[in-house]
């Protein structure tokens, strides 16, 4: 008798419950995987920015908020105080007598990301005015990020209020790209018009997402995130950039071909990006000398490689610019192993090169202000 | 539109969906993949579509002539009709202007700018004028003389396109060195049409395999110019065979999800051998290559940095044209097309005829079957063997373009053939034991970059430059293991997946327990996230 044919049991469906479950815990491994190799084979720099809406319509550090930047050359602690600046202590409005005041207005640069602040050129610049025996308090309203249409704004709604006797913008080739971005102003035949009276981009969400404590510690700790963040980031910027360049080009290359020139396209805008540097340049110094202070612009060089930095600086006429480049050149050919810039993560000076641009800026300061043919007005 | 772009992406994505929404309408399916195929190539340039469609008529008269007799006039009305409108499209209408909405200026009206549209023209009265006479001959006549023309005409093109700028330029040294001038119209620094190397051959199987009573004819026009511009191959292989290929066209693709976890693996690792391995070894390859490319002859003080060079190079090449082929197969099964497997495995060859059985296996089966076997294959004996396969070989090399060192490349691929051959070297029978297969599979990576050193080098200079260095100065300098720890860095994961997939018997994304499979995921995704080059570069082969 044929025996029957044996039928294998057919595989009993995987219960729902068990699949979800592999399902979160391959996504945990996965994270943790992906953190792992971001730590061993590409290590990030941690540059966490804790920024709030200001009532002038930008973006100011939030007040006293306190975080770590790290890479694999430095781990530095960066302290807001109440006011949203990066200092350990207040400043009263009201100037002190017999004290002077220097208002910094800058970005990351000038708020002396990726060092500590003993080191930082704002703080180097105050201790050295003050040893020279003058009592000189710095106001240090700088914020990562800005560009000088962000100072202008930051200098006429909290700068002035400190009653300097000195402003000092740290300018630096982003300010190129901040600026067209940021689409505060804008120039109409010429001439530098307001655009808009905020600009305050991701402030909502970013001040959202750090309210949550899991998140903050994952933005001062995890590789994965920072890289997450810093290629997000840098995929807007450029986004927004080409957004803004797309919409100049056009406003430019019409303005251009109306006054009968063929200096249109991608070369009108990059022009169009100086003269706003420049326009906006101007009109910190009228509103700054309005008030009756010194102003000081320090042409920050721009990294090329370990031995190589340059100015890109437009030419601005009437306006008293501390160039550093030099001095940084010189020092570099004469010790080829310093290290003026973390050329391994941001590219802000190392505590050496703020060394040496605060060097610059006192020697700038222990003279008095050239005199200096005021910029031209600006063509109608 | 390369593969590694954004542009593709998107592209992608939407040929997809409406693909798969249409998946009860053969017809507008294929419709949608003549149009996809044609939008892909002529984003590079629209002009030279007129190629392709110049190629599939002749080729689909051709094939239906000798495959089945005489076209019916509506047949030849429908042939002639496609390709006016194909010149009317690729030569008359400016596709920019369209682009910046300037009406008036799309279709221009000086003679000039309808040229080609007339030459186009002309071109269809007089081959319907002679195709009446040549249909007339008796059968294996006729057959001959279309097969003849076809040849003629597809190796006309390509020639033209791919070997003009070298015999011109030959030929204009030449004269100036006879005469003392320079014929300036013979130079006419023609461009070479991405793919026209892979889309000839293709159509040429066709046509030859229908000749020899291997394949029934399409009398579908559309259907064969869906199969000649399927756009995941069309611009650098595999160079498919009609009777893999046209059939699918034929039939339904049937809508398996469960095979597109395999395509979406063939795409990740395509991307991960392009993005992360060939583009970021390609500036090790051009530091040690490029100041010979300018003429420089000074043999290094560090030789062993062109060694560094060489094998990035051969990894480069590797990486870029079998991730392009990974990527075209898993594109083509994402829609439900199977494209021969190209590449397998090559750098674990162990004997010459054993690396041309893996790598770029449609060229070299194809040489083999149009080439080697007709020349007489080894049917004539010891001599007669060696003599088809270096020139089949030589003629393989120029395939990739007219030079001289692509010509010694294949030469030098032939002999050694003919000597392992000669010599009866077979490791790859599995008689050898494993530390001799070792050694064999050592030389014979390196008997392939040697042959890499002469397919890359512009000028036989550069390679007496290399192999000096490397042989009389095995000296390392920093630049040396910067460039090494660069090679192991990008390249390691490749070695080990090849290792271990050789060692593998089957599908080694299929055989392998779920979590090694989610492990290698892992690391092929991070590094296309955290190390795709930042200068992207364009497929190697788009310029064969």
């Amino acid at each position: 008798m044929p025996s029957e044919p044996v039928v294998p049991p057919a595989a009993a469906p995987r219960p729902r419950w068990r699949v979800g479950v592999r399902v979160v815990l391959c996504a945990i491994y996965a994270v943790v995987f992906a953190e792992c190799f971001v730590r061993l084979l590409a290590p990030q720099t941690i540059l966490p920015r804790y920024v709030v809406a200001t009532p002038w319509g930008v973006r100011g550090n939030a007040p006293g908020s306190s975080y770590w930047q790290s890479s694999v050359d430095y781990r530095v602690q960066v302290r807001v105080n109440a006011q949203g600046m990066r200092a350990d202590r207040t400043f009263p409005e009201a100037k002190p007598a017999g004290t002077r005041r220097l208002v910094v207005l800058g970005d990351s640069f000038g708020m002396g990301y990726e060092v500590d602040l003993a080191d930082s050129f704002v703080s180097r610049l105050e201790a050295r005015l003050t040893a020279r025996g003058e009592r000189w308090e710095v106001i240090n309203l700088s914020v990562s990020g800005h560009g000088n249409a962000e100072e202008l704004l930051t200098l006429r709604a909290a700068g002035l209020r400190y009653q300097p006797d000195a402003v000092l913008v740290c300018w630096h080739s982003t300010d190129f790209d901040d600026n067209v971005r940021s689409n505060l102003f804008h120039l109409v035949g010429g001439r530098l018009e307001t655009a808009a009276t905020s600009y305050l981009p991701g402030v909502r969400l970013q001040a959202f997402l750090f309210s949550l404590a899991p998140y903050r510690w994952i933005g001062e700790n995890s590789h994965l995130y920072g890289f997450a963040r810093e290629t997000v980031a840098a995929r807007i910027k450029s986004a927004m950039a080409a957004w803004q360049s797309a919409r100049v080009d056009a406003a430019v290359a019409g303005d251009v071909a109306a006054e009968g020139s063929v200096n249109a396209g991608s070369s009108a805008v990059s022009n169009y990006a100086a003269d706003l540097t420049v326009a906006l340049l101007a009109e910190l110094r009228r509103e700054t000398e309005a008030a009756g202070a010194r102003f000081l612009v320090l042409d920050i060089p721009q990294w090329r490689s370990r031995q190589s930095f340059v100015s890109v600086m437009p030419p601005v006429s009437g306006i008293e610019v501390v160039r550093p480049l030099d001095r940084l050149l010189r020092h570099i050919a004469e010790h080829p192993q310093a290290r003026l810039y973390w050329d391994a993560s941001h590219y802000h000076f190392t505590p050496e090169g703020c060394r040496l641009v605060a060097e610059e800026l006192d020697a700038a300061m222990s003279v008095p202000a050239p005199a200096l043919t005021p910029p031209a007005a600006p063509a109608p | 539109m390369l593969f590694n772009s954004w542009v593709f992406a998107v592209f992608f994505v939407v040929v997809w969906s409406a693909y798969w929404l249409l998946r009860r309408h053969l017809g507008m399916q294929n419709l949608l993949l003549l149009a996809a195929g044609y939008v892909f190539y002529g984003w590079w340039d629209v002009r030279f579509l007129l190629l392709i469609v110049l190629t599939t008529v002749i080729d689909w008269h051709t094939g239906l002539t000798v495959g089945r007799g005489p076209m019916t006039r509506s047949e030849r009305g429908r042939g002639a009709g496609f390709l006016i409108v194909a010149a009317f499209v690729c030569t008359v209408i400016r596709w920019p202007a369209l682009r910046l909405g300037d009406w008036a200026a799309v279709i221009p009206g000086d003679l000039t700018s309808w040229r080609w549209f007339l030459a186009v023209g002309a071109l269809i009265v007089v081959a319907n004028l002679v195709y009446p006479v040549l249909a007339a001959l008796p059968e294996a006549r006729r057959n001959r003389v279309f097969l003849a023309c076809t040849v003629v005409a597809n190796l006309g093109i390509l020639g033209f396109f791919k070997y003009w700028n070298f015999f011109a330029s030959s030929l204009a040294a030449m004269t100036q060195a006879c005469f003392g001038f320079t014929p300036s119209a013979w130079t006419l620094e023609v461009v070479l049409p991405v793919g026209i190397s892979f889309y000839t051959f293709q159509t040429m199987s066709y046509t030859i395999d229908i000749y020899r009573r291997e394949l029934k004819p399409t009398s579908s026009l559309m259907l064969f110019a869906t199969y000649l511009s399927f756009f995941p191959q069309l611009m650098a292989g595999p160079i498919e065979r009609a009777h893999n290929l046209l059939p699918q066209f034929a039939n339904l693709r049937a809508w398996v999800p469960g095979a597109w976890r395999g395509a979406l693996w063939l795409i990740a690792w395509g991307l991960f051998k392009k993005m992360v391995v060939a583009d970021n070894l390609a500036p090790l390859v051009t530091a040690a290559f490029a100041p010979y490319d300018q003429g420089a002859t000074t043999v290094p003080a560090d030789g062993l940095r062109l060694l560094i060079g060489l094998y990035a190079f051969a990894l480069q090449i590797y990486g870029d044209f079998s991730g392009y082929t990974d990527i075209a197969r898993g594109t083509a099964r994402l829609l439900g097309f199977e494209l021969m497997v190209n590449f397998a495995r090559p750098y674990l060859a162990l004997s010459p005829s054993d690396f041309w059985r893996r790598w770029h296996i449609s060229l070299s089966t194809w040489l083999r079957d149009y080439l080697y076997v007709p020349l007489g294959g080894n049917r004539g004996g010891s001599w007669g063997t060696y003599r088809n396969l270096i020139l089949t070989m030589v003629l393989g090399g120029l395939w990739h373009g007219a030079s001289w060192t692509f010509v010694l490349w294949g030469l030098f691929h032939g002999v050694l053939l003919a000597i392992y051959r000669a010599a009866g070297i077979r490791p790859e029978d599995g008689a050898w034991r494993w530390p001799a297969r070792l050694a064999m599979g050592v030389l014979m990576f390196h008997l392939t970059c040697l042959g890499w050193l002469l397919f890359r080098a512009q000028n036989l200079a550069t390679v007496g430059v290399f192999i000096e260095g490397i042989l009389l100065h095995p000296v390392a300098s920093p630049a040396t293991w910067a460039g090494l720890r660069d090679l192991v860095f990008f390249a390691w994961p490749l070695v080990v997946y090849e290792i271990a997939a050789g060692l593998t018997v089957g599908e080694p994304m299929q055989r392998w327990p779920w979590f090694v499979r989610l492990n290698v995921w892992l690391l092929v995704v991070m590094y296309l996230l955290v190390f795709t080059a930042r200068q992207a570069q364009e497929f190697i082969y788009f310029a064969f």
